[in-house]
């Protein structure tokens, strides 16, 4: 097993070995490193698959010289490589707002999320084998009847990372990661995430809930609600979250404003008087909370969305410099924008772990007679983000009636169709009850949304 | 393809034969059979952001192996190792070893014979390879064109805003096992991604162009910065109709009610990939996740299309569909199990008539593998596509302009484009970027909104009626199957004629 101490001093002497091979011809120069194993097992049917991952190395390098800024990315333990992209980068360096790195604090690991459980499941395969096995069992004992086809896995994780610019100390941290995700006759789904180790009642819950949860009996649009029309729907956590992140943060980043992309101010009623959004990006025990975000800057927890009404916009470094001539939220991470590993990716403005307060109402209550609970959503990353708008089919979903379960959705045979910004402003009920998604806490909230 | 004799050899070659032996040495001795896969990749791009932001990147270098261990028994494991040195191999299949330990005996399992297992080489060698001629002359060249594009296409009252995404990147691949099989890989991989968006007060519209090929960036544009005629047409197309778009509307509830018919651009095929391909993929088709293949391998839904309704996986076709085997964004001569990449013809005659395989799925199959086995980077290698293209046979049913396949239609939308779509095992979504409406058989004028086209597996390809215009890969995409990315296309002639019916729904955004 790789120590801590080993797996520290290997992240360490990369970053700041590249520091040093190009701080000579460099004004600032900033580098991330990481480090990382797995251990998954993926369901496929009845086979359950291995999927092992042994110090994968990823390495996210910028530097400015001269008011330009070079990007360049590697993956292995190479400092040639690394350092070697990164000065042939600085021949290519564009002229860049951004002024400078993060000057980094020393900041000792403080083991927010790191689980020593979760770290130690990925010597023992076994035992991870066992726990997919079990989560899977669970789910076709619940149903002894049928034959279920279930997709899914269970996977554990650890990522150690250092980053170093050229003023300040390395900041060390690492973290881990237990994730499942089970989904039958693919359509219905399920999941569990976080940074500790998953257990076996956990995932047997997950299994045999996700099958008992399910009603028989299935019904099209025409047959419970007589055919098209608009109605308020319950939207689970999960598909809370995908719109969130996919089209609001697509208003409230601060470099969409600053592209003329959203036209969002502070004081901007974005929300129903019923809605508040907390974004936390040093959120511990959360796979989106973190020491730092992915230009150095600390962790903070802010309130984006007060009572429906926008508070503040998320700013990374460069935004936060040419909008407000001050300091970024810590909220500048490098998002893929298509086909890339994140280390290659620019630095955007992105969200860290969201948190929308319960309301009073329980959620059987929130929304009486016939109704649906929107699972997922079909292709969520294709809606609109320019105008909130989005039109998919439903993945995923059950109907309702006074609040409780009657009929699964029928696979394929439905659609919703609305625009994300006026659903929030609309927002007719938050639930008392909150699912922690992995990334996110979140209520399951009343909107309206026209399904066909 | 090249001989063998043509084809380049990977850098640091014997460096990389060494660890890639040894490692498999160290494999032998404690299992029955062991094989691995080693990628790097050396990219260059440029990305320009809607703010204008410019970011030039002309060095980045990825790689990472996979290695499978077959134990006795039919088990199996496989391991991503992030470094090819012997060491950090060695270390990632002791590791592997205690999960091939916990493994359950698979009788069933296997892996199909590696065709043509003497082979070495193959692929084809960069034009001013970007690791030995600096790029950045070329990527800001892009850059400035596609600004130069967008500024032309400005008005007073529209401004029409660039974003670009290129690359070009130098793929290099190792396929070894402890049979002795040695294969290397060496493709060059251009993209070019620009989406225009036009704005007018509050309003936004946008389009979004994508070109993919075997093959450097000077496919695209020239050591003089002037882009190819195709790609500048395409592009000045497509900017000119975001600007339109801002006045597009949707079809009115009247008219999706009337609709006799869909025609769907070449840009518009991507229910070929989602819907149609996946559901054919063999390891799909064996965990029970087909709604038109039973995981027998038996076609569930017979026919799936009409008659005139044919697909071909593989290497890309020309405009007739024969296939070209260096053509196509999802192009490669060898798996990454060192397979050599063939065509699978996967429906005939509207009739399914084959399976995508791996050397793991043609072996449970009984049928030889395909060459769709890939991975991403160290990946897991499972069945992906390549280029996936309605092929028709010639016949009355293939026209040769829009015109004439119009020709009866009452009332019918010709759709173009997608931001991309998903799948599930029922059925397909895909964006539509926009469209243009058809009445009495010849286009109106109108220009149609963005909306969703959705599609059901299982009988969405029975009311193809007509094609026109030659076959052409042009969805030039990313698969994220297994959240493995991979390049593909998707493709088939320029307007595929679709009845309408309960299996496919067009509808707009609220």
């Amino acid at each position: 097993m790789t120590s801590m101490n080993t797996a520290f001093a290997s992240v360490r002497a990369l970053a700041e070995a590249v520091r040093a091979r190009v701080a000579h011809v460099t004004d600032d120069v900033e580098v991330r490193v990481e480090r990382a194993d797995q251990v998954a097992y993926v369901i496929e049917g009845r086979a359950l698959i291995p999927e092992l991952e042994c110090d994968a190395w990823r390495v996210a390098m910028r530097a400015r010289r001269g008011g330009r800024l070079a990007i360049a990315a590697t993956t292995g333990s190479s400092v040639d490589d690394a350092a070697g992209a990164l000065l042939r980068a600085l021949s290519a360096a564009q002229p860049d707002a951004l002024e400078d790195f993060a000057a980094l604090h020393e900041t000792p690991p403080d083991g927010r999320g790191w689980d020593d459980a979760a770290a130690a499941m990925i010597d023992r395969p076994a035992q991870v084998r066992a726990l997919a096995a079990s989560m899977a069992d669970a789910a076709r004992a619940a149903s002894p009847g049928a034959e279920l086809v279930l997709e899914g896995g269970l996977k554990v994780g650890r990522t150690w990372r250092a980053m170093a610019t050229a003023r300040g100390a390395t900041v060390l941290s690492a973290s881990t990661v237990g994730s499942a995700f089970l989904m039958v006759d693919g359509n219905e789904w399920d999941s569990l995430a976080g940074t500790a180790a998953p257990t076996e009642h956990g995932l047997r819950a997950l299994g045999r809930e996700l099958i008992v949860g399910l009603p028989p009996r299935e019904v099209t649009v025409a047959e419970w609600l007589g055919g098209p029309k608009e109605v308020t729907v319950l939207i689970d956590p999960r598909l809370l979250e995908s719109l969130l992140r996919a089209l609001f943060l697509e208003r409230v980043g601060l470099d969409r404003v600053v592209s003329g992309l959203s036209n969002a101010a502070v004081g901007d009623v974005v929300g129903a008087p019923i809605f508040s959004l907390v974004d936390d990006t040093g959120a511990a025990a959360s796979l989106a909370g973190g020491v730092i975000d992915h230009e150095g800057v600390i962790g903070q927890r802010k309130t984006v969305v007060e009572r429906g009404v926008l508070r503040t916009l998320l700013a990374d470094r460069r935004s936060a410099k040419v909008a407000w001539g001050g300091a970024s939220t810590g909220n500048g991470f490098r998002l893929p924008l298509m086909a890339e590993d994140a280390s290659e990716a620019p630095v955007r403005v992105g969200m860290g772990h969201l948190d929308v307060p319960a309301g009073n109402t329980p959620r059987m209550k929130l929304v009486p007679g016939r109704t649906v609970v929107l699972t997922d959503l079909l292709g969520v990353h294709s809606a609109n983000r320019s105008t909130g708008a989005f039109n998919n089919p439903v993945q995923g979903g059950v109907a309702l009636e006074d609040g409780v379960p009657v009929a699964r959705l029928k696979a394929g045979a439905w659609s919703a169709t609305g625009n994300f910004h006026t659903m929030l402003r609309t927002l007719s009920g938050v639930s008392a009850e909150r699912l922690h998604t992995g990334t996110a806490s979140l209520p399951w909230v009343a909107a309206p949304v026209r399904l066909s | 393809m090249l001989n063998s004799d043509d084809a380049p050899v990977p850098r640091n070659d014997a460096a990389v034969r060494s660890a890639l032996t040894a490692a498999l040495r160290h494999a032998r001795a404690r299992v029955p059979y062991a094989d691995a896969v080693y990628e790097r990749v050396f990219k260059c791009e440029v990305h320009q952001l809607a703010s204008g932001q410019r970011m030039v990147k002309p060095a980045s270098v990825k790689g990472a192996v996979q290695i499978r261990l077959v134990g006795e028994g039919g088990r199996q494991v496989g391991i991503k190792a992030g470094d090819a040195n012997v060491e950090t191999l060695c270390a990632a299949i002791d590791r592997g070893l205690d999960a091939l330990a916990a493994e359950p005996d698979d009788p069933g399992f296997g892996l199909a014979p590696i065709p043509n297992p003497t082979r070495e080489r193959y692929g084809m060698a960069p034009k001013d390879d970007p690791r030995d001629v600096d790029p950045t002359p070329r990527l800001e060249a892009l850059a400035r064109a596609v600004d130069a594009l967008a500024a032309a296409g400005s008005t007073d009252d529209v401004r029409v805003v660039p974003e670009l995404w290129a690359w070009e990147q130098v793929e290099e691949k190792w396929v070894a096992d402890t049979d002795g099989v040695f294969k290397t890989q060496v493709m060059t991989i251009g993209f070019v991604q620009v989406v225009f968006r036009a704005v007018r007060g509050e309003r936004q519209a946008r389009t979004r162009v994508r070109f993919g090929e075997v093959g450097g960036l000077e496919q695209y544009i020239d050591a003089a910065g002037a882009l190819s005629p195709t790609v500048a047409h395409e592009l000045a197309a497509e900017r000119d109709v975001a600007v339109r778009l801002l006045d597009a509307r949707p079809l009115t509830a009247d008219e999706l009610a009337g609709i006799t018919h869909y025609v769907l651009h070449k840009s518009a095929l991507v229910f070929i990939h989602e819907g149609l391909g996946h559901p054919i993929e063999a390891d799909i088709v064996r965990s029970g996740n087909s709604a038109i293949v039973g995981p027998g391998g038996v076609a569930l839904v017979s026919p799936l299309g009409s008659s005139v309704v044919r697909i071909v996986d593989g290497a890309a076709p020309d405009g007739e569909g024969t296939p070209v085997p260096h053509r196509g964004f999802g192009t490669e001569f060898i798996d990454d199990e060192g397979v050599e990449v063939r065509p699978a013809e996967l429906v005939a005659g509207g009739h399914i008539v084959g399976m995508m395989h791996s050397r793991e799925t043609a072996h449970r199959f009984g049928v030889a593998p395909t060459g769709n086995g890939f991975s991403e980077l160290g990946d897991r290698r499972i069945v992906r596509m390549r280029n996936t293209v309605l092929c028709p046979e010639r016949g009355e049913h293939w026209v040769e302009s829009l015109g004439e396949l119009l020709g009866g239609i009452g009332l019918g939308v010709v759709l173009h484009g997608s931001l991309g779509g998903a799948v599930s095992k029922e059925g397909m979504s895909s964006s539509t970027q926009y469209g243009y409406l058809v009445r009495d058989g010849a286009l109106t004028g109108d220009i149609i909104a963005p909306g969703n086209f959705t599609a059901l597996t299982a009988g969405c390809l029975k009311t193809v009626e007509a094609y026109a215009g030659p076959v052409d890969c042009h969805g030039v995409g990313f698969c994220g199957k297994g959240s493995q990315l991979r390049r593909v296309t998707e493709g088939g002639p320029t307007f595929v004629r679709l009845g309408a019916s309960a299996w496919v729904n067009l509808t707009f955004e609220g």
